[in-house]
């Protein structure tokens, strides 16, 4: 007996020109299906349908997963390209990773957030505004526990001085709410 | 292509060939296929009209994307029949899509059947199973 294996697709979907929207993930499955029938025809549905499903969809960030059969994988990730529109929204797929399991999507996530992080908080125009970003870091770095060794050595500090260090070292080290 | 000779050693005196092998796959399959529709006259069928329904077989069953590997028409017979040619990597994919289609776009029953395939146009040049009738 082989096992039947699988893949994991972590896309963004970016909504161009109207960056608040959100979809849900039934909608987000019907579109994938409709857009395999239409790039594979009945062939590609027929071999992905039994195996295909949103397995997460965030609706703040956008980001979703999708799983599919390994074997004929490739056909639902160009299909992916092909989505133009969501429930009546203009939508554009953005496929992050392809991992084996969503574990190995979610290390990917965290990563790629991390990264990004650092991009979006100089963003942050007012002192309030950076404040309340880095205090939302920061308690996502407690509830998370990841092994931060600054941050451990002095659980029983108050957040702010935990904040006022992070922005000494240039924000390089926060971490991410979304795991 | 390479011709074998029976005997090729023991015997000196060149003999005739008796068969012939290719070396490496070929790079086209040509199929013979004969359409024939509901409650209509196939031998009517000109070249545009059956590309397009052998292009509505291929975008049912494989999609936009299977649809857009090159497949050409060559020769539209009388009967209903004619020869295609198709890259070999899909030929199996194409030969499904053919035999899969049912209806054309205007409701009626159609059916594509494949009569011979051969990765050598002169394949299809003769088919042993019409022998008997030929030589009678």
């Amino acid at each position: 007996m082989v096992r039947f294996k699988n893949r994991y697709a972590l896309c963004e979907l970016m909504f161009p020109g109207q960056p608040e929207t959100s979809v849900e993930s039934h909608q987000v499955y019907q579109a994938v299906k409709a857009s395999l029938l239409d790039s594979h025809g009945d062939f590609g549905l027929a071999a992905l349908q039994s195996s295909l499903s949103v397995k997460y969809l965030n609706i703040k960030t956008n980001i979703a997963v999708i799983r599919g059969e390994r074997r004929h994988f490739d056909m639902l990730t160009s299909s992916l390209v092909f989505i133009r529109k969501i429930g009546g929204k203009d939508v554009v797929f953005k496929t992050l990773h392809v991992g084996g399991s969503i574990r190995s999507c979610q290390k990917f996530l965290i990563g790629h957030h991390r990264k990004n992080l650092t991009q979006i908080f100089p963003s942050c125009k007012t002192p309030e505004e950076r404040a309340e970003g880095m205090k939302s870091i920061m308690a996502a770095c407690d509830t998370l526990d990841w092994g931060y060794s600054v941050y451990k050595q002095t659980p029983s500090q108050p957040a702010y001085s935990a904040l006022s260090m992070l922005q000494e070292g240039d924000g390089d080290e926060e971490k991410e709410e979304e795991s | 292509m390479k011709c074998t000779t029976a005997a090729e050693n023991s015997n000196p005196v060149p003999v005739k060939p008796t068969n012939f092998y290719a070396e490496k796959t070929q790079s086209y399959v040509y199929l013979k296929t004969s359409l024939t529709i509901e409650d209509e006259n196939s031998s009517e069928l000109n070249g545009n009209q059956y590309k397009f329904l052998i292009l509505q077989a291929m975008k049912e069953t494989l999609g936009q994307v299977g649809a857009a590997t090159p497949v050409d028409l060559l020769k539209v017979f009388g009967d209903g029949t004619c020869i295609i040619r198709v890259p070999s990597r899909s030929t199996e994919k194409i030969w499904a899509a053919l035999t899969l289609y049912g209806s054309t776009p205007s409701g009626k029953r159609c059916a594509f059947r494949v009569i011979h395939a051969s990765p050598f146009l002169l394949g299809l040049a003769f088919n042993s199973r019409n022998h008997r009738d030929a030589t009678s």
